[in-house]
């Protein structure tokens, strides 16, 4: 155990003398599990590919930064939150139009067939940006309420109505997929 | 059911992992080079534009400089008397000494009355230039660096006495000075009236002014003389 966090340390320590091997390990190591969180909260993954590679730019970049106090996933998986969170904010911003059979088809032939992203992604995927941010806080990462109101500047309360919302919609999406399972 | 929906996804969502495309990493890599890049040119650019700083503020200085007379050049012009009696009493003769003193700042207030006197100072020995002030006048006491030129200028305008601007040694200034004061009693004494409310407002004026200021005021001197030669010359031609 201790072999490995010596090991994941040194890797750490060239990564940050800018050593591509190094970095290329720890990517190898950590991207997928990486790609995963992006892929929560931003519906394409193409996107999220690039919110990823934006997230391990910063990595690389602020590695000095990196303490070793808490476990280097963990900088990691903050630091692909925080990003994927900026990417929704901006592309709040824009105006474009998405082909959705495009997207519907390309993404679940080329990734989400081979990788077996779930029902249950689909179902997170359908809630608004603003609902399937809190709750994957919430639920998957273990924010609290008073930490999201935080992170996404809105009040504590606006945190509970969102994540309400979002189980809400959750629940009854997951019932009408039972019962049409049912059916089948 | 409420909770059964949030460990599923929980669940499901901790347990996964994605692949990323074969040629990330290339991406990435190219990310971080160009990233490196920028980093080096944006220092680069931060020290050009400190030392494009440094050189204006350089050229600044010495264009300042140039405005204001070298330092050897200087002259100190004071009227000024000891703080504790700035206000001389109008009936009773007070002479004021100048004394130069460092710890008067600009912006104190002297009232000189009838009686003061008005001393310059020059590097070497203090020559006086004395004469009753008609009315009482209040100038702001400050001690200012005038270049000899216009001391001299100012000097030799009031008495009419032939100079040579540019080429005055302090001996040269001290003797114009003393010739200066030699004259005045020749001309009746005290009841020659120098007009010292306009020298030292001149004086200050000529201070005071900033050198964007003087090179304005010489261009546009400069263009009314043109202005009138040009008159003058279409006047003859008619």
């Amino acid at each position: 155990m201790i072999h490995i966090y010596k090991k994941e340390f040194d890797l750490i320590k060239k990564a940050c003398a800018n050593n591509r091997e190094a970095q290329y390990q720890l990517f190898i190591k950590y991207s997928p599990k990486m790609l995963s969180i992006c892929r929560q909260y931003i519906k394409d993954i193409h996107y999220a590919e690039e919110v990823m590679l934006n997230g391990f730019l910063k990595v690389f970049t602020h590695l000095k930064a990196y303490e070793a106090k808490g476990s280097f996933e963990g900088w990691i998986r903050r630091i692909m939150i925080n990003e994927s969170i900026s990417f929704l904010r901006k592309r709040k911003r824009w105006v474009f139009v998405e082909d959705e059979s495009y997207f519907t088809e390309t993404v679940s032939n080329h990734y989400e067939t081979q990788n077996n992203v779930s029902e249950l992604q689909h179902l997170v995927d359908n809630l608004h940006d603003d609902l399937r941010i809190v709750f994957n806080l919430y639920v998957v990462e273990g924010y609290k309420h008073k930490e999201i109101a935080k992170l996404l500047h809105i009040t504590e309360s606006a945190s509970r109505i969102r994540f309400f919302r979002a189980r809400k919609q959750l629940q009854a999406q997951y019932v009408r997929l039972k019962k049409l399972k049912n059916e089948k | 059911m409420k909770n059964k929906i949030e460990d599923l996804i929980r669940e499901d969502f901790l347990k996964r992992e994605i692949q990323p495309n074969a040629n990330a990493f290339e991406r990435l890599s190219e990310k971080l080079e160009k990233q490196a890049v920028s980093k080096r040119k944006k220092w680069v650019r931060v020290l050009a534009y400190a030392a494009s700083l440094v050189g204006i503020i350089f050229l600044l200085k010495v264009a300042f400089k140039v405005g204001a007379g070298t330092a050897t050049d200087k002259k100190t012009i004071t009227n000024m008397q000891p703080k504790d009696s700035a206000v001389a009493p109008v009936d009773e003769k007070a002479t004021v000494i100048a004394v130069e003193e460092p710890q008067n700042t600009l912006g104190d207030t002297v009232e000189i009355t009838k009686t003061s006197k008005v001393v310059f100072i020059t590097e070497n020995n203090a020559t006086n230039i004395s004469k009753k002030i008609t009315p009482p006048i209040k100038v702001k006491e400050q001690k200012a660096i005038v270049p000899k030129t216009t001391t001299i200028a100012i000097v030799a305008d009031t008495f009419k006495l032939p100079i040579d601007v540019t080429e005055v040694t302090n001996a040269e200034l001290d003797a114009l000075l003393a010739a200066a004061n030699q004259t005045l009693p020749k001309n009746g004494g005290d009841s020659i009236s120098i007009n010292a409310k306009s020298m030292l407002y001149e004086i200050e004026v000529e201070i005071n002014k900033p050198l964007p200021e003087k090179v304005m005021l010489t261009l546009k001197t400069s263009i009314t003389t043109v202005k009138e030669l040009v008159k003058s010359t279409e006047k003859e031609n008619n």
